[in-house]
């Protein structure tokens, strides 16, 4: 994960957003701020792991709706929310649609915020690998030939491949370099990276 | 050639009888039988004869039998020898009853015996009619004096008690006697003691009035030492060439209690009015005073993690720190605000400002209800500062039940939702005006009679008392709440304050 990981700071106060800028430095997390819901739908989101820190209380966009909104453009972009302290059951039905955490203001513990967010962007990053892989597959896909795609799926789903030949009727020798094409056009380097990939495989074969 | 002898003598004698004849006198000569031996020319004017015909009649023949009645022992007390006067009313013959003054002389002869009298009358009648006249009148005056509801007192130039009616007496505690020939000075407080022979001073040089003719609330000082509120006029005249003065003394010490009564009725109900509102504000306030607590914890934290982990950055750490003052100081002045807003004792001070002073400070305590009903604001100067003697909690209590009512009337709008507060200053009529607009639904004219009415709401949580306080204390502060609905929709609510001036200071300091 060489990206960098990006905090996205949504809130119409801009005490609190330079406030949360610094914390964000002081924690080596890089940000971006936006003055409201409408700055931060409209923005073109950074290419790495990011997360939002939402603003629940703002005019004209609100925060429940800013955060539906992101979730139509990225469904795996992890929202926290501050909210002040009348604000806890819409809080909690943020949390409903999917919202990571949220945070009352004031008092709240930043480290705990810090670790919160952190663990978003690894989350949002896992997510984002994975659908890369993914992506990967399945762009390599179509590049099999018929006899490295049954090698493929047979070695994913874990079988050996002496039982492969056997399955196929080839040698093993011949399951060998079959799968290692197959790896090399898949961008896969491990076994263990073909056992992950057996759900996509078996979408792609079904298809 | 007899008369040629004396000349003299006889012009001499004409002019005394012409002399005589013109005063406005009788001058008559009996003889002992109450003969006319000489009559002077009031006897024309009194009795419509010839003086000259008259010679020879008996004097009841002229003046009449029943005025000869009345003077004869007078007549004959003089033939006497004795010289007598009357003082009285005689019924005259042809000119009627008159009041006069009459001296009875003894005529002696060369040889000493009386020989006649003389008569010198006066007519009095017009005079005793005057007197009358006078007398009546200081009667009246007298009796309107005694009986004033309002304490009269007269004074000298140099301040000395010349009367003092029975009012006064009531209203000072000192009878009439006792102060009399004191100086007047004995009835003020001691603050205007010192000055009071500088004022009159004053005056006589300048004839400045201060307060001649016009009259002005003072305070006086009862015999007890307490303070009495007094309405108090004067005026000036002149006896004897000596200037006096006149005070007119009104007891406004009820008017005065009841005016406090209701001033601290007002406070009250305005007061628990601050507080509802307050109350009403509470959660927008506490997240108004939560975001800069909220910036000033994240900063001072990231400024701890920095500074662990050596990044010591003066500039980022400096910036840091101005941003918490910065913050910090925005959540004191709301809770100033706050603070001031609820106060009770101290709102009685009057004092000057702008009113678009006044309004930018209570936006931050509204700023909450403008975001949760999405409602912009704009506050528009249309003039110069334009500076207003004012309480200025209450005012800014009528600002803030005004405001507030804008944004609930729009908080339910579909369509733009903009509150604009203009502020200017009226130079026609010398006032400082505030408007504030919303582009809600409007009043409908069903209700616009009633708006002012303490219990008229058409909330289901309020009281109906936001709008009648609104009104008494802007009339309180001489200004007059309006409200009017606009063709092109919403409602404006404007209200007036006079535009600063002392005497309307003093008034509000009472």
């Amino acid at each position: 994960m060489n990206e960098t990981a990006t905090v996205l700071i949504v809130d119409d106060d801009s005490g609190i957003r330079q406030a949360l800028e610094l914390l964000m430095a002081s924690a080596n997390l890089a940000s971006l701020s936006f003055a409201s819901g409408r700055d931060v739908l409209n923005a073109d989101k950074p290419e790495g792991p990011a997360c939002v820190l939402l603003d629940l209380n703002m005019p004209d966009l609100d925060g429940l709706e800013v955060q539906q909104r992101l979730q139509e453009q990225d469904p795996s972009l992890p929202v926290i929310f501050l909210t002040g302290h009348g604000d806890v059951p819409v809080a909690v039905k943020a949390l409903k649609y999917g919202a990571v955490d949220f945070f009352q203001k004031p008092g709240f513990d930043h480290q705990q915020l810090l670790q919160t967010i952190r663990q978003a962007l690894a989350s949002h990053q896992a997510t984002r690998n994975a659908n890369l892989e993914r992506q990967r597959i399945r762009n390599g896909i179509h590049t099999l030939s018929p006899r490295e795609l049954e090698v493929a799926r047979l070695a994913a789903a874990g079988q050996a491949n002496k039982v492969i030949g056997i399955e196929l009727g080839i040698s093993e020798r011949t399951v060998e370099v079959h799968r290692g094409r197959a790896m090399k056009k898949l961008g896969l380097r491990q076994a263990a990276d073909l056992v992950r990939a057996e759900s996509t495989l078996a979408e792609m074969a079904t298809d | 050639m007899e008369d040629q002898g004396y000349p003299e003598y006889q012009e001499k004698e004409a002019r005394v009888s012409e002399m005589i004849s013109a005063l406005p006198i009788l001058v008559a000569q009996l003889d002992t039988h109450y003969r006319i031996q000489f009559a002077s020319e009031g006897y024309r004017v009194w009795f419509g004869l010839e003086p000259r015909d008259q010679v020879g009649h008996h004097i009841s023949e002229v003046i009449g039998h029943k005025a000869f009645r009345t003077l004869k022992p007078w007549f004959d007390t003089a033939l006497a020898g004795t010289q007598t006067t009357y003082h009285g009313e005689v019924p005259y013959a042809h000119c009627g009853t008159r009041f006069i003054h009459g001296i009875y002389v003894p005529y002696y002869s060369y040889h000493g015996t009386v020989t006649g009298l003389q008569i010198v009358a006066n007519d009095l009648t017009e005079h005793r009619a005057i007197k009358k006249q006078l007398a009546d009148e200081t009667l009246r005056n007298h009796t309107i004096i005694q009986h004033a509801i309002d304490g009269i007192v007269t004074i000298n130039q140099d301040g000395i008690i010349q009367s003092f009616n029975p009012a006064a007496e009531r209203l000072f505690g000192y009878s009439a006697s006792e102060v009399i020939g004191r100086n007047v000075k004995i009835l003020m407080p001691e603050l205007d003691r010192s000055h009071h022979d500088e004022y009159i001073r004053h005056y006589q040089q300048t004839r400045e009035p201060r307060i001649i003719g016009q009259g002005r609330e003072v305070s006086a000082r009862h015999r007890d030492g307490s303070p009495i509120d007094i309405r108090l006029g004067v005026a000036e005249f002149f006896l004897k060439h000596e200037q006096h003065f006149v005070g007119f003394i009104h007891d406004i010490t009820d008017r005065k209690r009841a005016e406090k009564e209701a001033r601290e009725a007002l406070e009250n109900l305005a007061h628990a009015d601050r507080m509802k509102a307050m109350g009403e504000l509470a959660s927008g306030l506490a997240h108004e005073i939560s975001q800069p607590l909220t910036a000033i914890q994240a900063t001072a934290e990231a400024c701890r993690s920095l500074l662990e982990a050596g990044r010591t950055d003066p500039d980022r750490l400096s910036d840091a720190m101005e941003q918490i003052t910065l913050q910090s100081r925005r959540a004191s002045d709301i809770i100033q605000e706050l603070r001031s807003f609820v106060r009770k004792g101290e709102s009685k001070q009057v004092s000057h400002h702008d009113p678009e002073f006044l309004i930018t400070n209570i936006l931050p305590l509204l700023t909450n209800e403008f975001e949760k009903a999405n409602v912009a604001v704009e506050v528009i100067p249309e003039t110069q500062l334009c500076e207003c003697a004012v309480n200025r909690i209450q005012i800014e209590q009528v600002l803030v039940n005004l405001i507030r009512n804008a944004v609930d009337a729009m908080s339910d709008h579909d369509g733009e939702r903009r509150l604009r507060i203009r502020t200017r200053y009226r130079a026609e009529d010398q006032v400082c005006e505030v408007a504030i607009e919303d582009t809600g639904p409007g009043i409908p004219q069903e209700h616009m009679n009633r708006l002012f009415n303490p219990f008229f709401t058409t909330k289901s949580q309020g009281m109906g008392q936001g709008l009648p306080i609104c009104k008494s204390i802007i009339e309180r502060h001489g200004g007059a709440l309006e409200v009017e609905t606009p063709d092109e929709g919403g409602t404006v609510f404007r209200f007036t304050l006079p535009y600063e001036s002392e005497c309307r200071t003093e008034k509000m300091h009472e």
